[in-house]
């Protein structure tokens, strides 16, 4: 009897001092696309089963309560915003490496972005060779590190990161008229470091935020 | 005099003049162009097709050619877009009218890009990336390119899901002795189009009565089959005072089926003064325990 009031009583602080920590729910719903409301927003919220309405042109057609809508033509719906991208020059050189000093070269990205949702630029694509990628946030001198600090109203980080893909540089979730984003390459090498040249390519993108 | 005075004045102007015109060019961008709309969506029945215009400005002094292409987009856990070849089907829906346009100096270009729906594409959204990339000269020993990305999304015709999952709901310290609470919150996009959130944590005591409701930001757009990882923050308001064991509920309303998903996550509260208070009366229970086996040893 002792026992088992002891075991309940266990039972009862354990509930109490590890409660679960997250109870998710989750619920769904099919609709159908009604193209009108697309681009309206929140015009259906009746719930239930809904079909994609097309219409003809850029003019939506009326909604109906029916969960079903005939499907009249093609609707589409564009930001005519103005995206623009510069780049003050097209080749980082960082010369010849040394183990004392870290090698340095800047490049300056300037982007106007008129859309209500600003922009996003990012790394897109890499290749060729390169130094090991830095990883403890700083290229430090004497180590082998290779790297990209980002500077300018918009940067995504205040520290040195590793070039990779999809590596976010500046982004901006309002327009944006002419915002430089200075992109700082750095390398360092160490005593085994292999000798020879690297070189790379990289592609930066831009687009509008979604 | 007044001729070597002049002389002077006028090679001033010149020095002047070189120094202007040599920070022009030194901050004059290079590889400079445009591309419009940013943006596009587009309703489309399977089997349909249909023709996008991207419109592409050359700003830059010299002529210009541009590589045309198609990306799928995902969008990564902060919400922002990430262009890649080979992560959707549809790119292989849409294909610009030309693999590259020369484009002159100070010129606009409008360029098709050909949309063709495969008669049993699934119905939903699909997420993709019209890019524009200046195309370099051999003797260019350029490293480093740009391009600009228009975004597209495909509503394919029919019946589509919206269900939006929380993953994850939970404090970052369970115990807490601050009056700011912080939460990791991951979420998935498990439907087949995009959806808007909005939500709001609610902060309740041991008997369940609410104390405060407070609206947290879960970002942009959420699209089809992403995830999002947010550390929302609670501000405790005045009407937490005392230690114990307090519920936090985040309620999340989406999508234009109006649908809420919600998670429960429990943080024991136990404020500074407290800890203080506690500790008071263990050192007081101490000495207590130990006047009394001194006593009862005499």
């Amino acid at each position: 009897m002792r026992k088992t009031s002891l075991l309940l009583i266990a039972l009862l602080l354990g509930f109490l001092l590890f409660p679960s920590i997250s109870r998710g729910t989750m619920s769904s719903t099919n609709y159908t696309i009604f193209a009108d409301s697309v681009d309206s927003g929140g015009a259906l919220s009746t719930g239930g089963t809904y079909t994609l309405q097309d219409t003809t042109g850029e003019s939506p057609v009326g909604s109906s309560t029916s969960s079903a809508y005939e499907v009249i033509g093609g609707y589409q719906a564009m930001d005519w915003a103005i995206l623009t991208i510069g780049i003050d020059t097209a080749t980082i050189d960082l010369g010849t490496l040394s183990r004392s000093a870290v090698a340095t070269s800047s490049a300056v990205v300037t982007i106007t972005a008129d859309a209500a949702d600003g922009y996003v630029l990012s790394v897109a694509s890499i290749s060729g060779t390169s130094l090991t990628g830095v990883n403890d946030g700083e290229v430090s001198a004497g180590q082998e590190e290779y790297g990209v600090a980002v500077s300018g109203p918009d940067a995504a980080f205040n520290d040195d990161r590793a070039i990779a893909a999809g590596l976010n540089l500046s982004s901006s979730s309002t327009p944006a008229t002419e915002t430089q984003t200075t992109l700082t390459f750095k390398a360092s090498i160490s005593s085994a470091s292999v000798m020879g040249g690297r070189s790379q390519s990289i592609i930066l993108t831009a687009s509008t935020n979604l | 005099m007044k001729d070597l005075n002049r002389l002077f004045k006028l090679s001033r102007h010149l020095i002047f003049l070189l120094i202007f015109f040599s920070l022009f060019i030194a901050t004059a961008p290079a590889r400079a162009f445009e591309i419009s709309p940013v943006k596009s969506l587009l309703t489309i029945d399977p089997g349909a097709s249909q023709t996008i215009i991207v419109k592409i400005k050359n700003t830059e002094k010299n002529n210009l050619t541009f590589k045309l292409n198609v990306l799928g987009m995902m969008q990564d856990e902060n919400g922002l877009p990430i262009f890649s070849r080979g992560t959707d089907v549809a790119e292989n829906w849409v294909y610009p009218e030309n693999n590259s346009a020369d484009i002159k100096s100070g010129e606009t270009k409008s360029i098709n890009f050909i949309i063709k729906i495969p008669v049993d594409a699934v119905s939903g959204s699909y997420y993709l990336g019209l890019a524009v990339e200046p195309v370099l000269k051999k003797n260019d020993q350029a490293s480093l390119t740009t391009r600009l990305v228009s975004l597209l999304t495909l509503q394919v015709k029919g019946t589509v899901r919206e269900s939006v999952i929380i993953e994850k709901w939970a404090p970052v310290n369970a115990m807490a002795d601050k009056k700011i609470w912080k939460f990791d919150l991951n979420l998935k996009n498990d439907g087949t189009i995009e959806v808007t959130m909005r939500a709001a944590a609610a902060i309740r005591n041991w008997r369940g009565e609410e104390i405060f409701s407070e609206p947290i930001v879960l970002g942009n757009k959420f699209l089809a089959g992403s995830k999002r990882v947010l550390h929302p923050e609670i501000i405790l308001k005045n009407g937490i005072g005392l230690p114990g064991l307090y519920s936090a509920q985040i309620k999340i309303n989406y999508g234009l089926t109006n649908q809420t998903v919600s998670a429960i996550a429990y943080v024991w509260y136990f404020p500074r003064w407290s800890k203080i208070i506690l500790g008071i009366i263990i050192l007081i229970l101490v000495f207590l325990i130990f006047w009394r086996v001194k006593r009862v040893k005499r």
